[in-house]
């Protein structure tokens, strides 16, 4: 792998930022690293870190980024903040996850489910419940109320993968 | 308390973005699929034994009508812009529009007059199912209702109170409003006019953030805020009654020239409008509120330019405009 700063030479040196939730990685070669790291033998933290930031906001992949599903490329959804379909949710999920948790500040769904799905994890959360009675059964030796149990389970575990219907 | 809210909340709104999990988004929309949305939405609707929606094709109504329907705010004018393939269900009462292949394949949009979000939601909510009950929606568990636009993910909705702020605008307070209001996740700012202008003083108080917030925790944070500016706005309309012979006299002279000009662009509207109301709301002016709100929609330039096609002695949208106001303050011609 080149150097992704001069591709020119080996990268042989990883860095790793993290910000938030956020982490980037970097492949750069040894005399890419130390002209960074003279920035900061000069003292001059700042222009370390600016050049730190102008090689971790190239993103190579987001280039050639596309949804496989609407041809929508991620950078077209950059030019017009609309995306093309439901399924560049997934192509671009890495990509949005910050830009969501910027926007919203949280990045997970807390409001109405569609009514199938809300059927279906009322039916998963029965399961959890009953796993729990169950184990605590095991738990206390009361090994004929956890066969009850275990039984109860199978049997909605059952319907619950009849019911999940990918959509 | 219903009447307190009337007098500075004009409208409540909530509006729903959802998209059907089975096609591409608006933006990416085949002619085909787009009359598949719209036929899905009215099968949703109008299967139902009262027919009460009216279906409303974009590419078959005429610039004047479209704005129109964009000045009673049952379509956007993100609408407008896709009339080749846009269309709205607007029932009969004008509480609900649904507007198909706006940026989502479906904006299901409840009004209702003064502070009743809840209500607005519930009205909502009832037209959603039914419509899903046609084809599901593009749904996440993590994410919830996907939208074309990742602002709008999540409830897919936008609860919104337009208000009438004359005092605080006069008093300067809009700025400091809108810095704290941020902090809640929610935006305020003006309906009419461009930038930071707010014509008529009417502003919009909605919710930014649509992800990780339920629809019961947007609505209530929209309907403290908008109780909190009511409060606030009272305040300063009583102890600008008190104080000043300023203000009563600014209204009465808005007021004279509503009913006596002979011609006025909406610009000029807009400034004694919210005067007008404001009027209306202290009970200076002998006018409803009722009025002033209807004229908020029938002065508009749409509203006035259908007038002047049916009074042809009429010469410009800014003189059927002053005609309009007049027959509806009830002005005995000399």
């Amino acid at each position: 792998m080149l150097c992704e700063e001069c591709n020119k030479n080996p990268a042989t040196v990883v860095i790793t930022v993290m910000a938030g939730n956020e982490t980037t990685t970097r492949h750069l070669c040894q005399s890419c690293v130390e002209k960074l790291e003279s920035n900061i033998a000069q003292g001059d933290i700042s222009t370390f870190l600016s050049s730190l930031l102008s090689i971790l906001a190239r993103q190579p992949r987001e280039d050639t980024l596309k949804c496989s599903a609407c041809g929508l490329s991620y950078a077209e959804f950059q030019s017009s903040g609309k995306l093309g379909c439901a399924h560049c949710y997934t192509h671009f999920r890495e990509q949005l996850a910050p830009l969501l948790l910027r926007v919203h500040g949280r990045s997970q769904h807390a409001g109405r489910v569609p009514g199938n799905l809300s059927k279906e994890r009322d039916l998963a959360a029965s399961i959890a419940s009953l796993k729990e009675k169950m184990e605590l059964a095991v738990h206390a030796e009361n090994f004929e109320e956890a066969a009850v149990l275990r039984d109860e389970i199978r049997t909605l575990s059952a319907k619950h993968s009849a019911e999940v219907q990918p959509q | 308390m219903k009447q307190e809210n009337v007098q500075v909340v004009v409208s409540s709104r909530v509006r729903l973005a959802r998209n059907y999990h089975d096609l591409p988004f608006s933006n990416e929309h085949s002619p085909e699929n787009a009359a598949l949305c719209i036929s899905r939405a009215q099968q949703g609707l109008t299967d139902q034994a009262t027919h009460e929606f009216a279906l409303y094709t974009l590419k078959e109504l005429n610039k004047m009508d479209q704005f129109s329907l964009m000045e009673q705010h049952l379509i956007s004018r993100d609408l407008v812009q896709r009339s080749d393939i846009g269309a709205a269900l607007i029932r009969e009462d004008k509480q609900i529009s649904v507007m198909v292949n706006e940026e989502d394949h479906l904006r299901i949009q409840a009004m209702q007059g003064g502070l009743s979000l809840t209500t607005a939601a519930e009205l909502a909510f009832a037209a959603e199912e039914k419509l899903a009950a046609v084809c599901d929606f593009s749904f996440d568990v993590q994410l919830g209702y996907l939208t074309a636009c990742p602002t709008n993910t999540g409830t897919g909705m936008r609860a919104s109170m337009m208000l009438h702020l004359p005092m605080l605008t006069r008093y300067k307070q809009i700025g400091n409003i809108s810095q704290s209001v941020a902090k809640l996740g929610l935006t305020i700012r003006g309906i009419y006019g461009e930038g930071s202008e707010a014509l008529g003083d009417l502003y919009q108080v909605s919710n930014q953030v649509t992800l990780g917030r339920t629809e019961e925790e947007i609505i209530e944070a929209v309907t403290a805020v908008g109780k909190q500016l009511i409060d606030m706005e009272n305040v300063l309309r009583v102890r600008g009654e008190k104080e000043s012979l300023d203000l009563e006299d600014s209204l009465w002279r808005s007021y004279g020239v509503l009913r006596f000009a002979r011609q006025m662009d909406a610009g000029e509207f807009m400034e004694h409008w919210s005067n007008l109301r404001l009027g209306a709301s202290i009970g200076v002016l002998p006018v409803t509120l009722a009025v002033a709100d209807e004229l908020l929609t029938t002065a508009q330039d749409a509203h006035t330019k259908k007038y002047k096609y049916a009074h042809p002695e009429l010469n410009s949208t800014d003189q059927a405009r002053c005609a309009v106001i007049q027959a509806k303050l009830n002005v005995k011609e000399d």
